[in-house]
């Protein structure tokens, strides 16, 4: 066992300040790294001590692994958390982490190459008896990979064999559209993921999005912390998540999660990851990927279990293993992520920017707001739109649901347009609160989630609150000299 | 006078009918008294005897009103614009000096954008841009590359808006 | 201050007679007012929606901050002139509020004539920046005139308080530091070309705003150059070849929006420190009025109830209440400003002369402004009242009136005859405003008097020269004179020939007073001192 004296995070952003608030609860010194131009935001001012990347784009520096490796050694750091994104799935990066003589806190170089692989992702687990969608896998031949495809049936999806996130994706829906779709999706890929490698697999409509959070020991031990629904999305990124899943019969969880554990068992898999996988409306469920770090949506798993995540993969990265066994852990109420996001859902959730003025964050012990806000902050294109996290807890999910209604109506981030409100009417539309969700659930209730007109008090008292903030008009109110102010208007 | 906001394509009104005792205003005819506008500063008005809890930001243009767990993003119309624009703008650009033409860069019928930059032009051996004051059309460029000119000479001529059409 | 107690018994017969009578005589001044306003033959009003104009009084709301009074001029000058062709004499005059400033708006008429200035209009130009100067208003012109009505140049043009006179008054505002700003809605043609060049900004309006010496007919007739209007003297020419103009407007609208930006650069007015107290409204309610003035202008009524409906609380503290009692005098607010009040309770005596001489000292003394309410058939004659010295007594009161530093202001609330006139501040004792109610009569004596007088002159002339007397030619005299007299001591005749600075309805009195008191204090206080006193 190694004891981590110093970690260097990186990360930015909430997620920065989430890792360096458990570091300070175990006595462990934080060094942040930024670009330029953030030298003054929260994760700088929170950790022990910071160092500046360079970089063409605040981006470009965080993906700069000679730098940070270059960092960490200047600060003395004895570990590296790279959080979630940039190069937390990068396996040069955790070899080199290593070979560099640090911890990296996360699985293994090999396991996150194994899982970085969609098609080796999927032949693996496959081969662990976890459940895949039927699939083609694709050749140089796009004949011959168009006739395996069709085995599978109607529709299908063409995905990027390196891709994520959805992009690269297209569904088919019938034969005679196969051929072309492979062709652009192939020439897509390329540019985008540098491999132009693509696979075809069964399309299930409408399905639910359940993640399993494991735990491994790197040794062969895993254990998982429940589940997480994921199913709330928009241009295929998760906005709302909640642990447990809602409605998901019992016997079909056990199955779900003890398939992930045996996955993370067979992998050797080391510290905390995420088992992606679809349910279909049937009931029938397929592996979608494995997300070798942690995930933004671990607070809800948190809160159902009383653990701190980050606590955890560092004592598992000192080598302590897993922290209790699979019957410990404990499963205590319902609870809902948001993710708020800079962003117009009335208009295709296109990114905003602009300036946080205003920020009002909700106060509750049931609540937690996860985020690296400052009043005055500017939102720019630079970094990705997700702003903050509320995360709600609940005896129940009824509870859950409504302690994040009330969070998000108490919850005031101005100056840059957000998705507060819409989260809002997500969390209060019947199918939401009847748990009946799938991630064609944005789509499907697009008329019922759009903005409702205010009613005609609201819409005076906003827009006497607006032209009051309005300078020129603060001015005609205040700049009239008396008795002209106390006569009024008044003609002779 | 009066402050002009639009919300969902729509334009809403606000201005003052009284200050004393209390300030009145008008909200697309609609009547309110506001008791203490200065409180806003704080986070709340009294509105028609009503306390109103709220926040106020602004995004450029845009005032971002949250109440009762609810945003109001309105825009606010800028009443010189608004009360130029739909009215004829310059149609004639003159020489700000005497001087050369160094380039002409767009041709009678070519589609101009406020700021666009028709014709360049050398004076006291700096060059100078002379750009387009207003979205339209040109009508004419009265000079040709190399031409020489006096100060105050008409140098472009745009379509005037009210002829755009037949351009 | 303690309260006025009214003695108006407001359900007796009188009181709603009077009430009717005056409710029927505010009536007939409304609609006069309303149709110099806005009475124009159609094709005026036509041609100014198809030049894209707005029409002035639109202009004039646009410009004011809303929400503001706006104590309109002489809405009746020029009204019994010219075969009633010059409403409002062609151009509306006003106090108002703009970007938080006050300031004195004047604006042509161009639904009247093309804008075309009058002899009267030039009056009511020259007095509107007479105003200015004596109150230090800054001036806002909304230009659009045809130019003078050349068929009456002799009337406009020569003599001192006409054409000259605006353009020597604006030069002399600029030099006291008064500002003005001429925004250019229309044209500016030959002389009016100077309110522009003369105002220390100026904004003139794209396609119709156009500012020259000489119109291209005239350009063309002296020099044979045909020249378009926006060449001559448009917006673009102006504001970025000759430099005579200053801000180019795409609309009136951006216009008045530029006008309004600019306002709100200047300075803030250091205004003398008038004592000010919060305002309230008066105990009685100012409708009352109409029951308090007489139907008949013989009939006398009590000054103190008029005082009751116009000032703050209806509080009035009386000076030497026992002493002099035909003139009431006293102190009380208006709109919270602290003034000194004189009005007529019968005819000027030894002893109400000498207490009117007293109390103008004493608010002089005080820095206080002084209201005259008028009501006056003049100083009292006959011999004993000779002996006394009543001429040295109303002399004193003159003297201490007109030498006066506070500002001083005055309402014809029901007559004015003769040297009572002068006592009480009349026109031309520089006044700072002078209002008149409809009912108001004003004349060197009353019409009866008048005929009377000329009768018996007639008369003696016609026995002296031993010559039978002819009735039937004296009677004649006598009904002229009283018809004249009528027609001439009415309000109306008055206010057409800007005798005043308007007529308003009581009830607007206190309004009026209260923009016309905060408008004088921009002016710095005079010299104080006054002249030999007669003893």
């Amino acid at each position: 066992m190694t004891q981590i004296r110093k970690v260097l995070i990186a990360n930015r952003g909430e997620i920065a300040v989430r890792i360096i608030a458990s570091l300070d609860k175990l006595g462990i010194a934080s060094v942040a790294v930024h670009h330029p131009v953030e030298a003054t935001a929260k994760h700088v001012r929170m950790a022990g001590q910071s160092v500046a990347l360079s970089g063409a784009t605040p981006v470009a520096a965080h993906l700069d692994a000679a730098q940070i490796i270059a960092a960490a050694h200047a600060s003395g750091a004895d570990a590296i958390h790279p959080g979630y994104g940039f190069l937390s799935e990068n396996a040069g990066f955790a070899r080199l982490v290593h070979e560099e003589g640090f911890i990296f806190i996360g699985p293994s170089a090999e396991v996150i190459d194994l899982m970085g692989d969609k098609i080796s992702a999927r032949t693996f687990a496959e081969a662990q008896g976890v459940p895949v969608a039927p699939s083609a896998i694709p050749t140089d031949d796009l004949d011959a990979f168009a006739s395996a495809a069709a085995k599978i049936g109607f529709p299908l999806v063409i995905k990027a064999a390196a891709g994520g996130g959805g992009k690269g994706m297209s569904i088919v829906r019938s034969p005679a559209d196969l051929q072309e779709a492979a062709r652009i999706a192939t020439s897509e890929a390329q540019p985008y993921f540098s491999d132009g490698r693509i696979y075809a697999e069964l399309y299930v409509e409408n399905p639910r999005h359940i993640e399993v959070q494991i735990l491994g020991d790197g040794a062969g031990g895993a254990i998982h912390l429940w589940e997480r629904e994921c199913s709330v999305q928009r241009r295929f990124q998760k906005i709302i998540e909640e642990a447990p899943a809602a409605n998901l019969p019992a016997s079909l969880r056990d199955d779900i999660c003890s398939s992930a554990v045996r996955l993370a068992q067979a992998a050797n898999y080391r510290n905390a990851g995420t088992v992606e996988y679809i349910l279909g409306q049937d009931g029938r469920f397929f592996f979608l990927e494995m997300n070798t770090r942690l995930q933004v949506e671990h607070p809800v798993t948190e809160m159902i279990t009383g653990l701190d995540l980050v606590a955890i993969q560092i004592a598992i990265a000192e080598g302590r293993g897993l922290p209790m066994s699979q019957d410990q852990v404990p499963l205590i109420g319902h609870a809902i992520e948001c993710r708020i996001c800079a962003e117009d859902p009335c208009a295709n959730f296109m990114p905003e920017t602009g300036t946080v003025a205003v920020l009002d964050i909700p106060q509750a012990p049931w609540l937690r707001f996860e985020n690296a806000l400052d009043q005055g902050q500017k939102v720019t294109a630079d970094f990705d739109p997700m702003l903050a996290k509320l995360i709600a807890h609940g005896a129940t999910r009824d509870q859950a649901v409504e302690r994040s209604i009330e969070g998000l109506r108490g919850l005031a981030v101005l100056g840059v347009g957000t998705n507060i409100d819409y989260l809002a009417r997500v969390l209060d539309h019947q199918a939401f609160r009847a748990g009946d969700l799938d991630t064609g659930f944005v789509g499907r209730y697009a008329a019922d989630l759009a903005e409702p007109a205010p009613d005609t008090d609201r819409l005076d008292r906003a827009l006497i609150a607006a032209a009051l903030g309005d300078r020129d008009f603060r001015t005609l109110v205040a700049d009239v000299p008396e008795p002209h102010a106390s006569i009024g208007h008044w003609r002779n | 006078m009066s402050a002009k906001f639009t919300l969902n394509g729509q334009t809403h009104e606000v201005t003052i009918l009284a200050r004393r005792p209390n300030l009145i205003v008008s909200v697309d005819g609609r009547s309110h008294v506001v008791r203490n506008p200065a409180s806003l500063a704080d986070g709340t008005l009294d509105i028609d005897g009503t306390r109103i809890q709220l926040a106020l930001a602004w995004s450029e243009t845009q005032p971002m009103v949250r109440m009762d767990g609810r945003t109001l993003r309105l825009t606010r119309i800028d009443p010189r614009a608004e009360a130029a624009g739909s009215s004829p703008g310059q149609d004639i650009i003159r020489a700000p000096m005497p001087g050369a033409v160094i380039t002409v860069h767009l041709s009678p019928g070519d589609a101009v954008q406020e700021g666009d930059v028709i014709v360049t032009i050398e004076s006291m051996k700096l060059q100078t841009a002379l750009i387009a004051p207003r979205d339209g059309h040109v009508a004419e460029v009265t000079v040709a590359e190399g031409e020489t000119f006096e100060k105050d000479a008409v140098i472009v001529r745009l379509v005037p808006l009210g002829q755009e059409t037949a351009a | 201050m303690r309260k006025i107690q009214s003695r108006v018994n407001t359900s007796g017969a009188d009181f709603k007679r009077y009430f009717a009578h005056n409710k029927a005589v505010v009536q007939e001044f409304s609609d006069k007012q309303e149709a110099a306003r806005h009475i124009r033959p159609a094709r005026d009003l036509d041609r100014l929606v198809s030049q894209g104009k707005m029409r002035p009084r639109d202009r004039i709301a646009k410009l004011l901050d809303p929400g503001t009074p706006f104590l309109e001029l002489s809405s009746l000058a020029a009204g019994m002139d010219y075969g009633g062709e010059s409403p409002s004499a062609s151009s509306i005059v006003g106090i108002g509020v703009v970007s938080g400033r006050e300031v004195i708006i004047r604006a042509d008429d161009p639904t009247v004539k093309g804008g075309a200035w009058y002899p009267l209009t030039m009056k009511k130009i020259v007095r509107a920046l007479d105003i200015a100067m004596e109150n230090r208003l800054p001036v806002i012109h909304l230009c659009d005139s045809a130019g003078g009505n050349l068929q009456l140049q002799s009337d406009l043009f020569p003599d001192k308080y006409v054409g000259g006179r605006i353009f020597r008054n604006q030069s002399i505002l600029s030099k006291m530091g008064v500002k003005q700003l001429a925004l250019v809605f229309g044209h500016c043609t030959a002389g009016g070309a100077y309110i522009p060049g003369l105002s220390d900004y100026s904004v003139i309006v794209r396609g119709t705003g156009a500012v020259f010496l000489g119109g291209p007919p005239l350009v063309k007739a002296a020099t044979g150059e045909i020249v378009s209007v926006e060449d001559l003297g448009g917006a673009d020419m102006h504001t970025s070849v000759s430099g005579s103009c200053d801000y180019p407007a795409a609309t009136e609208d951006e216009a008045i929006l530029i006008g309004r930006e600019i306002v709100a650069q200047w300075e803030r007015p250091q205004k003398w420190p008038l004592q000010y107290d919060t305002p309230e409204p008066p105990a009685y309610d100012p409708d009352e009025l109409y029951g308090i003035i007489p139907d008949n202008i013989k009939t006398q009524f009590d000054m103190r109830e008029v005082i009751a409906r116009l000032v703050d609380g209806s509080r009035f503290h009386e000076y030497k209440p026992n002493y002099g009692t035909t003139l009431i005098c006293g102190y009380a607010n208006i709109w919270g400003f602290k003034v000194g009040i004189l009005a007529n309770n019968g005819v000027l005596f030894n002893d109400s002369s000498l207490k009117g001489a007293h109390f103008i000292e004493l608010c002089n003394q005080n820095n206080t402004p002084l209201v005259f309410l008028q009501n006056i058939t003049g100083y009292m004659i006959g011999q004993e009242y000779e002996r006394r010295g009543i001429t040295k007594d109303g002399a004193k009161m003159i003297m201490a009136q007109s030498c006066s530093h506070v500002p001083k202001f005055t309402v014809m609330c029901n007559g004015s005859f003769g040297a009572g006139n002068y006592g009480m501040c009349g026109r031309a004792f520089d006044g700072r405003f002078l209002f008149t109610w409809p009912n108001h009569q004003i004349g060197v004596m009353g019409g009866d008097q008048a005929a009377n007088t000329l009768a018996e002159v007639k008369l003696n002339q016609m026995r002296r020269s031993g010559l039978p007397v002819d009735q039937a030619e004296i009677d004649l005299l006598w009904e002229t004179t009283r018809a004249a007299y009528r027609d001439q001591t009415s309000a109306y005749y008055s206010t057409s020939q800007l005798w005043d600075d308007g007529i308003i309805d009581p009830v607007d009195t206190r309004n009026a007073l209260g923009v016309a008191i905060s408008a004088s204090l921009n002016a710095p206080l005079a010299t104080p001192g006054f002249g030999v006193f007669r003893f």
